[in-house]
């Protein structure tokens, strides 16, 4: 590294004399996981804007029963473990990462935050795509490692570069959550999770590097566009397909709404 | 532009002004996918001469004498200098990590963006030498230099900030929030604002440099144009009474005043629309459509595409000789 480039560095660190914020997120699921690398990817990309800031996250990996009080937010990779921590926590934002049964958006639950697609929107992702190429055999996903638009090809090499694997839509899921969480608090700058519950469902803009912006419905359930993964793997497309009635909205509704 | 603010600017680019050639009128677009920079006679709108660059041409500008043009070559970790008259691209400059796009300061030095290593870097083009590292956010994009010279703008894209860089101390005197994907900045006459396009959140911002705030954000470009707007490119007319700012998948150039950000009108050009330049008397402008590999001319008092003209592959940017 080159003397100037650390001065810069040294400078980021000293030169502001901000009053410093630091806040703690929580992590409920397995270690190692896929949702875990994408949360710290998350978590360290938010440090990342912060410096400029003087705003600080981190994270703690915890037990679904020894939540810390001071954590802003719960990213729960542990499927079973969404709608109890939704219910005990009414006021804090909890991330679901990883569960996409449909039932849980229909639980209109007050806080919880589905950023992994329910199985209707992917469903309906599908059906858009074979009716516009029909005997494609496809799946539909949060992700795909390969996705090069949008920016979508810098964070796919930011996550190869830090783990050595692709980032898969689990990745993505917990990636999205710590940088959700992370920019909300950035511009709000509030410690109160309620709060920050209520700018995160009130963001019309959330960036997940794919195209269009991304919000939470009413249900909790992530707005967002998916894509379409063929039978060998390879990326296909992405819904909704172009021109789709409803744009975002055609993907998976439920009832809450 | 204030009279004093003519005159200082006539003072700092006299010397270069002497040397300066009859202008070409030509175009240059640089081909992120092709590879290449198309050279068009902006006069007949025929595609002169399409010059291979090197990987993945992205940002392109002149250097102050305007006798060269300057290209961000990603794929090769390099700036390309192409000689303007003779359209030989004469070397290759080291950059730094994935160059993407640049402005050029006018003592010459170019500061431009890294984008996969989260660096602006001042680097002088004659000599090759690095001037400066200064880290930035996520995905640094673009980049522009005040009228008075004294600080440089760098947006991050995926931070979500506008970076103000001292020229005189090569670092950062602040960061400003914006909305999500920062894209492009354009600075009014006097250097007092800034505007600055947000891809993601769909907004256009403008900025009290005096204070670093945004004082006023058009966050209705979705609804008043059409759902698929993402603002990018931007550039102020010549008289500073319109924005012209491409929309990318909203395939238009959206025109706004540029004290309210109202949208005055909106000009259907190609699919995803990015770089933009204007004539010198503000008469016309040119708009590069991506997927369409094209380039569309706009007549701006009729506010209407009067041409389009073949490109290569995937179109990025556009500077204009005149």
């Amino acid at each position: 590294m080159r003397p100037l480039c650390l001065a810069a560095l040294a400078c980021i660190a000293h030169c502001f004399h901000l009053s410093a914020a630091d806040y703690t997120v929580a992590y409920v699921g397995a270690d190692p996981s896929p949702a875990l690398r994408g949360v710290e990817l998350g978590i360290a990309e938010s440090n990342v804007q912060g410096q400029f800031l003087g705003v600080s996250i981190h994270l703690v990996r915890s037990e679904s029963d020894a939540i810390p009080d001071e954590a802003i937010a719960v990213l729960v990779q542990e499927a079973d473990a969404v709608r109890e921590l939704a219910a005990r926590f009414p006021d804090k934002p909890v991330f679901n990462l990883s569960n996409g049964a449909d039932e849980l958006r229909s639980a209109c639950l007050s806080s919880s935050l589905h950023v992994i697609p329910s199985a209707k929107m992917k469903e309906d992702a599908v059906e858009q795509w074979v009716a516009a190429n029909p005997g494609s055999r496809v799946s539909s996903s949060a992700w795909h490692p390969d996705a090069v638009k949008f920016a979508a090809r810098d964070l796919n090499n930011r996550f190869r570069k830090r783990f050595g694997e692709p980032m898969n839509e689990l990745a993505w899921a917990g990636w999205f959550s710590a940088r959700a969480v992370g920019d909300t608090l950035m511009r709000e700058g509030d410690d109160d999770p309620a709060s920050l519950l209520r700018s995160l469902k009130a963001s019309e803009e959330l960036d997940g590097q794919k195209g269009d912006p991304h919000s939470f419905r009413a249900s909790g359930q992530l707005r967002q566009p998916l894509v379409l993964v063929s039978a060998d793997g390879s990326l296909a497309g992405e819904a909704p397909v172009r021109g789709a009635p409803g744009g975002l909205d055609s993907l998976g509704t439920s009832p809450c709404e | 532009m204030s009279p004093h603010l003519t005159a200082l600017l006539f003072l700092l680019i006299l010397p270069v002004a002497q040397l300066l050639a009859e202008p070409t009128y030509r175009l240059f677009v640089t081909n992120e996918a092709g590879d290449s920079v198309t050279v068009i006679d902006s006069r007949t709108g025929e595609v002169e001469k399409t010059v291979p660059v090197g990987d993945r041409p992205r940002g392109i500008g002149f250097s102050p004498d305007r006798q060269l043009v300057y290209v961000a070559l990603g794929g090769e970790n390099a700036i390309g200098v192409m000689n303007a008259a003779t359209l030989k691209l004469e070397r290759k400059v080291p950059a730094g990590s994935d160059p993407e796009a640049f402005a050029v300061h006018p003592d010459g030095t170019i500061y431009l963006s890294n984008e996969d290593e989260g660096l602006a870097t001042a680097l002088n083009p004659a000599t090759g030498e690095i001037l400066a590292e200064i880290k930035v956010g996520l995905e640094p994009e673009g980049v522009g230099v005040s009228p008075d010279g004294q600080q440089v703008l760098v947006t991050s894209e995926s931070s979500n900030m506008v970076h103000v860089i001292s020229v005189a101390q090569k670092k950062l005197v602040a960061n400003i929030l914006v909305g999500a994907r920062p894209r492009e900045v354009a600075f009014s006459p006097d250097g007092q604002h800034f505007w600055v396009t947000s891809e993601v959140a769909g907004h256009v911002s403008k900025v009290d440099r005096a204070t670093n705030r945004v004082v006023t954000v058009n966050r209705r470009l979705r609804r008043e144009i059409n759902p698929r707007v993402k603002p990018k490119g931007i550039l102020l007319s010549p008289d500073s009474s319109r924005l012209y700012v491409s929309m990318g998948r909203g395939n238009t150039v959206a025109v706004l005043d540029p004290d309210t950000l109202e949208v005055q009108a909106s000009v259907p050009t190609g699919v995803r629309t990015w770089g933009l330049a204007l004539s010198n008397d503000g008469s016309r402008l040119y708009a590069a459509n991506g997927p369409d590999s094209t380039l569309s001319v706009v007549d701006t008092a009729s506010l209407k595409e009067i041409a389009t003209i073949p490109t290569g592959e995937m179109p990025w940017g556009v500077v204009l000789d005149d």
